[in-house]
């Protein structure tokens, strides 16, 4: 099973939801970070080229009114303290600060002041992100002044990185959101939806009245309005069939109720009979037999094709159902063998269904096989599971091969080992359908003997199933 | 021990058929050929006990046991051709004591009848015990009246033998399979719908003198009756 059929339909819902919240909110903060960074570096730029364009102004008019360039550069006053800058006059380059110096300064950038090309650059001054811009300014008609100004970008480093984290919050807030609402959505569509499972379980547990509530919204209210319309016709449908079943369970019993009293009135005096008489009575005793269950079967085969055949699930104490089994069906006692102490173990069972598997299978070891040989109680041995009960029924005969322990299940199929013996062929179809509505089915094997070996399994009642 | 049997039954073979098998035993068999006929009869010969086919024209044969049980207390039981076990349940909750199901063998219909009578006769007669108090119940196993905190209940014999197995049980839990063997005289793998029809007629008797709680369902085991008192 791969992780998307793990997953449930609203945990898909939530992903989902949190993973558009996340991509949604990731885009939007991108784009916010990155204007308000442009935007702030673009004003802060701005203002340091006025600033430098200012001071470098200033200091050219000092050096022209007969300032020595040194102390024009450092007299000056600065708008920011954290404002640096260079010039070069007549050659030499000097700071306005300790802590810059010509190599502070990109060389790239340095390039362009020695030529007198105005530029600008941004990087790192000790470390610390600056703003470099260099321009040229003339003092007088004859002398020249490359000046470098630099301006900390550290402030606005600051302020870009408490909006990042701003939106890093609101990032993950949005994630959760959307988490939250695929949470909210998936419910609003699958609270319709369980209610269809559901009902679902109702209507095949036998509730044919159960339906669905119809929810406002249309979409929704269309499929269990669907689901509604489909029970309704299921409802009338094994109606229709459990009636004409009814009805012809009635019609052919009745007159077989009279046939079968009236054979065993004759059989209870056929001491009495002409002697060439008892015969024809056994054998019409023996032919009512048969028919009875030939017509039993087929209304049986008939209520589980349609559906209609619900079982009637009791608990049961193990010990006491396999003790009344063995008993009923006369088994001799060394044919039942477990390792379980039984009577601790309860299971879930429609008695008169179990009563009928065995009876079939026990029956059917007598005709082809020479009868039961063991009759074997085990425990499923899979903790993981809910635990079952297994139980072995075994015969030494010719046993059944591979290609028909399937084929032998299918109603009027019938095995090699049968051949030229009396059957329908039902017997195996029928008790499969008994075991199918218990939540088990019929398994064959071979018997350790190498005979026919008849598997099928209980639900374990557990304490808190009580 | 001979029985007056009604037969209330439209098929005529079926019941020709029975009435020469209960002949045949010793039992005076009353044939009534529809419900009305049967209800008529039951008022008229005083039967032990009554046979009634499920689906009777005109009146039906859960009308038939709604109808029997209010004017008569014997053991009614219903014959059935139906493979709806709905219809059986509706006539257990009518009032019916058991069912058989058709087609049935005689010697299975002639045991079922003989151990129904036993039961009831068993109910009055053979009880060790002849009467208990207990749990606010005073019952009298001998005369098959029961009271509870002096009020008169008014049971079928089937629902008595049930509520008196629970009141001899002392508050210890009875499954359905030990209701269907002591009460119904079945074995392990019988029908546990009657217990449970039983029950539930018991319960809604037990509710007209606010008793039905002492009736306790212990979910998956069974039932008992509980003694405020304990």
């Amino acid at each position: 099973m791969n992780v998307s059929e793990r997953v449930s339909l609203r945990g898909k819902a939530v992903i989902i939801g949190g993973l558009v919240g996340l991509t949604i909110s990731l885009v939007a903060s991108g784009i916010t970070w990155s204007s308000a960074q442009s935007y702030l570096l673009r004003q802060r730029e701005s203002a340091a080229q006025q600033q430098s364009f200012v001071h470098a102004e200033l200091v050219a008019r000092a050096i022209l009114a007969g300032e020595e360039p040194a102390d024009a550069l450092t007299s000056i006053p600065t708008i920011s303290p954290s404002y640096r800058a260079l010039m070069k006059v007549d050659d030499e380059w000097l700071s306005l600060s300790a802590g810059i110096g010509v190599g502070n300064v990109p060389s790239d950038l340095l390039g362009r002041a020695e030529i007198g090309e105005p530029a600008d650059q941004r990087s790192l001054l000790n470390g610390q992100p600056a703003y470099f811009v260099t321009f040229p300014m003339s003092i007088g008609a004859d002398r020249q002044l490359a000046y470098v100004g630099v301006s900390s970008l550290s402030e606005i480093q600051d302020t870009v990185n408490a909006i990042r984290r701003a939106l890093l919050i609101g990032v993950f807030i949005s994630s959760i959101g959307g988490a939250l609402i695929g949470f909210w959505l998936s419910r609003r569509v699958m609270e319709p939806l369980k209610e269809i499972s559901t009902t679902s379980v109702e209507l095949s547990s036998g509730d044919l009245e159960a339906r669905v509530r119809i929810p406002r919204e249309p979409d929704l209210a269309r499929i269990s309005h669907s689901f509604n319309q489909m029970a309704e016709s299921l409802q009338h449908r094994l109606e229709a069939e459990s009636r004409f079943a009814a009805q012809a369970a009635h019609e052919l019993r009745s007159p077989l109720t009279a046939l079968r009293g009236t054979t065993d009135i004759l059989q209870m005096h056929k001491d009495t009979l002409p002697g060439s008489l008892e015969g024809l009575v056994d054998n019409l005793g023996t032919e009512v037999s048969e028919f009875e269950r030939m017509l039993e079967d087929l209304l049986v085969l008939g209520r589980q094709s349609s559906g209609s055949d619900r079982a009637n699930l009791t608990i049961r104490q193990a010990d006491a159902l396999f003790a009344a089994i063995m008993k009923n069906f006369e088994l001799p006692t060394h044919v039942f063998t477990t390792d379980l102490d039984l009577s601790q173990i309860s299971v879930r069972v429609d008695v008169t269904r179990l009563k009928h598997v065995f009876g079939n299978l026990i029956s059917n070891a007598a005709l082809y096989a020479g009868g039961v040989t063991a009759l074997r109680v085990e425990s499923s041995g899979d903790s993981t599971d809910h635990p079952r009960l297994v139980i072995h029924v075994d015969d030494d005969g010719p046993g059944i091969s591979e290609n028909e322990r399937e084929s032998i299940l299918e109603p009027f199929s019938r095995g090699r080992r049968s051949q030229g013996l009396p059957g329908s062929g039902l017997g195996l179809s029928i008790a499969d359908g008994h075991l199918r509505s218990m939540g088990s089915r019929l398994r064959i094997a071979s018997s350790p003997s190498g005979g026919a070996r008849f598997s099928f399994d209980l639900d374990v009642v557990e304490e808190e199933d009580e | 021990m001979t029985y007056r049997i009604l037969l209330v039954e439209d098929d005529q073979s079926i019941r020709s058929v029975m009435a020469t098998a209960f002949g045949h035993d010793g039992h005076h068999v009353i044939e009534a050929e529809s419900g009305e006929t049967g209800i008529a009869l039951a008022a008229s010969e005083n039967p032990d006990l009554a046979v009634i086919d499920l689906r009777l024209p005109g009146m039906d044969g859960i009308e038939v046991v709604q109808r029997l049980r209010l004017q008569l207390d014997i053991p009614l039981v219903i014959l059935t051709a139906f493979s709806d076990s709905n219809d059986v349940i509706r006539a257990l909750e009518a009032g019916a004591d058991d069912f058989l199901s058709k087609p049935i063998e005689l010697k299975e219909l002639r045991a079922r009848l003989a151990a129904l009578m036993r039961r009831i006769e068993s109910a009055s007669n053979d009880e060790p015990i002849q009467t208990l108090d207990r749990a606010g119940f005073a019952i009298n196993f001998d005369t098959g009246e029961v009271s509870f905190d002096e009020q008169e209940l008014h049971l079928t014999k089937t629902e008595f033998k049930v509520l008196g197995e629970l009141l001899l049980a002392s508050g210890r839990i009875l499954s359905k399979a030990d209701l269907l063997e002591q009460v119904w005289g079945y074995d392990y793998l019988g029908e546990t719908r009657l217990v449970d029809t039983q029950i539930y007629r018991l319960r809604a008797k037990l509710a007209a003198v606010e008793a039905s709680d002492l009736l306790v369902t212990v979910r998956g085991r069974g039932f008992r009756i509980v003694d405020p008192t304990d």
